[in-house]
């Protein structure tokens, strides 16, 4: 009468829900999404799978429900000690105990609910709304390259690239689709003789003729020697049977992009400054992520001298000295060269500077400008931690009136980066300066 | 050579299966219990998480507030704040039970013994589940429900359906019909309705019935209202008469209506179906002791649980929560069977089965024939309530102090009784709003009013009424004892 199933292999099925109650909080979790992005800290950030809380009252369920704090009500409790009936005992202080328990059917004394976002999920709050501006211009021109795939199988190719396989999967099924039909003949006629045979031999333990019976038998076995000659004729392999492994050449879109972080390290750029550029430079890469399957990053720090770096040594180091921004370019140019090629790769390029630079300097970044971007998909420059505008910014909004991926923004306190960045990105309009 | 079916605690699919059939023999043999053929499902955490926040059902549509639902419960799972159920248990046939994979091979006993044939028993033979509720349609029902509410949300659009959902929802506890029994349509109403077409064909065929005078004139006057008589179950009134609802709404009005009339008879028995229950994994454990097919082990890591599970904390303890109905529904079924066995005076004096010597018949009535309120009426003895020392609170809230109305004493045991069965149906029933009227030549604003005497939250009714207006699409006034409110506020 009873029946055991063993579930445990079917999983949850609560996606559908969670969905449907995301959806509804949605707004809410953006704005914790974006505080975490304006003021937590970075590695919070970077893996995002803490819970989110979300006040139970945004998600409430009203019904129809009784109040009886203001109403006299009767109740019934266990473990009396001493009371007597009659007896009066004085309320608590502050009254309002008498709220019925029946009156809460859902609120489980908390007051928060807490969400669980994938690193997926956060992300795509996180950037609800933005677009990369240039990728919308190059959406359909994206593909850049062609690609040798497998493109299934055929019948007909160079020998090198026979599949096994195939061809003697097809020569299987031909066989035994050719030969089937003979063996059942075959069984047919082989199980009559047998018949015959023992008549035979019945017959002549009876000492009866059997010359007909010896007739029909040999006629038998001619038709029996006939049938296996034509199943042994059927070929092991044939022509028609053999595959081929098909290749064809097809459009690649480009997938991976290169994020250049140019960075001036020279003495004045302290603490507050280079969080700020961290900062930028994380929504950056989260931000392009989205966009393409892997992102590439390139450190580069610069002082008088331009370098390639780790993570650790850009973010740490801290080195004195003046400030030229056009070797960290003309880095960045042979960087990609080398190992970047533009025809292959999504190139981004970010930098954040305190705007200091020689002035003899900036003729000179101006020019690499030019070559370098067409390049580029996009050029960020981000100034940090200044008053007024430099010269060096001056000179980028410039160029930026010529070529629109050039996008420049100053920030000067934490809280800015991000609604910095969604300013940049918003997809309204693409502003090519902030 | 000893019979045990397990002497160490590891469940196994075998181990479950031979329990099960021992237990299958002593439920139907000692205890005549008849039930549904049972399907035993084992579990993970998750999925006992998941049960939960459908109210237990195994399928059910897709909505935010299970989501919320489930993100409070597991959170409170992780902290430790609260421990799972051993067991969960659908009223289907087959009866479906869902026990915890954690649990040990003694607690799987116990689980089988209380869900799939206490309960199990309770759903099939109880009067209110038997005319409330279809235990052969309900998981085809289910599945159907999940499907249209999906196709819904593909052809219109989630956000639309969760709007249609929320009302449904708001007033889902108002979409019950208490007082009248869903309608199967019987031999016996056939048998009438085919009698009454066919004296409606003789009189046709007889001539002399034309000779007689038409008296349409002294037909009653039409009622001039509409509703002509007021209607308590909201959900069914508007899915049936909102002027402007698409079909599909209706249509979902009624998946939530069927649903919350399906689930409503487990809120009118909880004592009785725990206590029921209990009394049965109590029966059949000491059982399986007696004829030596467990440890003693096994029978003391029962009385832990059981005693946990059955505890009734004073009403000034730190975890007093209320009155715990598997404490009081097992100390009431356990008394019954000692009213039968062992009578005292004070027994002969209130209940006049007292002394039977056929328990189980008893017991089974007993199970059959009532709900919570109408079965501590009947059955909470003096005994219980002065194990339980139960006294009754009153509360005036224009008097400084509370005072006790009653206690476990000669004088008080009848008014304990009354007054606990009260509390039981307040508590289990929602605040009585009926459809009185509706405009329907003028502005086809409907009127609602508050039958019972008790105040509603007027914050909580205010909101509830704006979901009501949404369904209905013209105004909705709420009228109460004391006030009124409207939707859209008149403000």
């Amino acid at each position: 009468m009873s029946t055991i199933i063993d579930r445990r292999s079917s999983g949850t099925r609560s996606t559908a829900n969670q969905d449907r109650l995301q959806r509804r909080v949605r707004a809410r979790l953006r704005v914790a999404v974006e505080k975490m992005a304006r003021s937590g800290s970075i590695e919070d950030l970077a893996n995002a799978d803490q819970p989110i809380s979300i006040p139970t009252r945004d998600l409430h369920e009203p019904n129809f429900r009784r109040d009886l704090s203001d109403a006299p009500w009767e109740r019934v409790l266990p473990g009396n000690k001493e009371y007597r009936r009659g007896d009066s005992i004085s309320k608590p202080e502050g009254g309002g105990s008498g709220k019925g328990r029946e009156g809460s059917p859902d609120g489980l004394g908390e007051d928060e609910v807490a969400i669980v976002l994938s690193a997926d999920e956060f992300l795509d709050l996180l950037f609800d709304g933005l677009a990369l501006p240039n990728l919308r211009k190059t959406a359909q021109g994206d593909i850049h390259a062609e690609q040798w795939r497998r493109a299934g199988f055929i019948k007909d190719g160079s020998p090198s690239r026979m599949h096994v396989g195939r061809t003697m999967r097809a020569a299987r099924a031909r066989r035994l689709a050719l030969r089937a039909g003979k063996r059942r003949e075959l069984q047919d006629l082989l199980d009559a003789r047998g018949i015959l045979q023992e008549e035979i031999q019945d017959r002549m333990a009876r000492g009866q003729d059997v010359s007909v019976e010896q007739g029909r038998i040999d006629e038998l076995d001619r038709q029996i020697a006939a049938l296996e000659r034509k199943i042994k004729a059927i070929p092991f392999i044939d022509e028609a049977d053999l595959r081929f492994a098909h290749i064809d050449q097809q459009p690649h879109p480009i997938t991976n992009a290169v994020m250049f972080c140019v960075m001036d390290v020279s003495g004045s750029m302290g603490e507050k400054e280079k969080d700020l550029a961290k900062r930028f430079f994380l929504l950056l890469y989260l931000f392009l992520r989205r966009h393409y399957q892997a992102v590439q990053i390139v450190f580069i720090k610069h002082h008088s001298t331009a370098s390639e770096c780790s993570e650790q040594a850009f973010f740490g180091a801290r080195e004195g000295g003046g400030t030229l921004v056009s070797p960290a370019i003309v880095l960045t140019e042979e960087i990609m060269q080398q190992r970047f090629p533009p025809d292959r790769w999504n190139i981004y390029l970010a930098q954040v500077s305190d705007g200091d630079n020689y002035f003899a300097d900036n003729a000179v970044v101006g020019e690499h400008l030019t070559s370098l971007l067409p390049q580029l998909r996009n050029l960020f420059y981000l100034e940090v931690n200044r008053d007024s505008e430099s010269d060096l910014l001056q000179l980028y909004e410039a160029i930026a009136q010529n070529f629109p991926e050039l996008i420049t923004a100053r920030a000067s306190e934490r809280e800015d980066i991000y609604p910095l960045f969604r300013a940049l990105f918003a997809t309204e309009e693409i502003p090519s300066h902030v | 050579m000893s019979k045990f079916l397990f002497t160490d605690n590891d469940w196994t699919f075998a181990r479950i299966d031979a329990v099960t059939e021992e237990i299958a023999t002593i439920a139907a043999e000692e205890l005549q219990l008849d039930t549904y053929p049972n399907q035993l499902e084992i579990i993970s955490a998750e999925q006992m998480l998941d049960a939960y926040a459908s109210i237990g059902l195994p399928v059910y549509y897709a909505h935010w507030s299970f989501g919320k639902q489930r993100a409070i419960e597991s959170g409170q799972y992780r902290r430790g704040e609260m421990g799972l159920a051993y067991e969960l248990v659908i009223n289907s046939n087959p009866c479906i039970s869902y026990l915890m994979e954690e649990n040990t091979m003694t607690m799987q006993t116990l689980v089988i013994a209380h869900a799939a044939y206490g309960h199990n028993a309770f759903f099939k033979n109880n009067v209110f589940f038997q005319q409330w509720t279809d235990a052969e349609g309900i998981l085809d029902y289910l599945a159907f429900a999940q499907r249209y509410i999906a196709q819904c949300e593909e052809r219109y659009g989630i956000d639309t359906v969760t709007d249609v959902l929320d009302a449904a929802h708001a007033i889902s506890r108002n979409g019950v019909d208490r007082a009248r029994r869903p309608r199967h349509l019987s031999a016996r109403e056939e048998e009438h309705r085919r009698e009454e077409r066919e004296r409606y064909l003789q009189q046709q065929l007889s001539e002399i019935w034309r000779t007689l005078p038409p008296h349409s004139a002294e037909r009653p006057p039409e009622p001039t209202g509409f509703p002509p008589d007021p209607q308590e179950n909201l959900l069914y009134f508007i899915e049936k008469n909102a002027p402007h609802l698409a079909g599909w709404k209706r249509e979902i009005l009624r998946i939530v209506r069927k649903i919350a009339q399906y689930l409503y008879p487990q809120g009118q028995t909880k004592i009785m179906n725990e206590g029921f229950a209990c009394f049965v994994h109590y029966h059949i454990l000491h059982s399986l002791h007696a004829k030596g097919l467990v440890t003693d082990g096994t029978l003391l890591e029962f009385y832990a649980s059981h005693t946990a599970v059955t505890l009734q904390p004073d009403f000034d303890d730190p975890r007093y929560t209320g009155i715990n109905p598997y404490a009081l529904g097992f100390a009431m079924f356990q008394d019954i069977k000692r009213i039968c066995l062992a009578p005292t005076e004070e027994d002969r004096d209130w209940f006049a089965f007292a002394g039977d010597p056929d328990w189980r018949k008893q017991i089974l009535f007993a199970m059959r024939e009532f709900r919570d309120e109408s079965f501590v009426l009947q059955y909470l003895s003096p005994k219980v309530m002065r194990d339980l020392r139960l006294f009754a609170l009153s509360n005036d809230p224009n008097v400084a102090t509370y005072r006790v109305s009653a206690i476990h004493d000669d004088s008080g045991y009848q008014y304990l009784r009354q007054a606990l069965a009260l509390q039981i149906a307040e508590s289990t029933r929602p605040p009585d709003i009926q459809v009185v009227s509706v405009d329907r030549w003028g502005d086809r604003h409907l009127r609602l009013r508050e039958m019972g005497a008790q105040p509603l939250d007027q914050t909580e009714a205010q909101k509830t009424l704006s979901f009501v207006h949404d369904l209905w699409g013209y105004d909705v006034h709420l009228d109460m004892a004391d006030n009124s409110l409207s939707e859209p506020s008149a403000s």
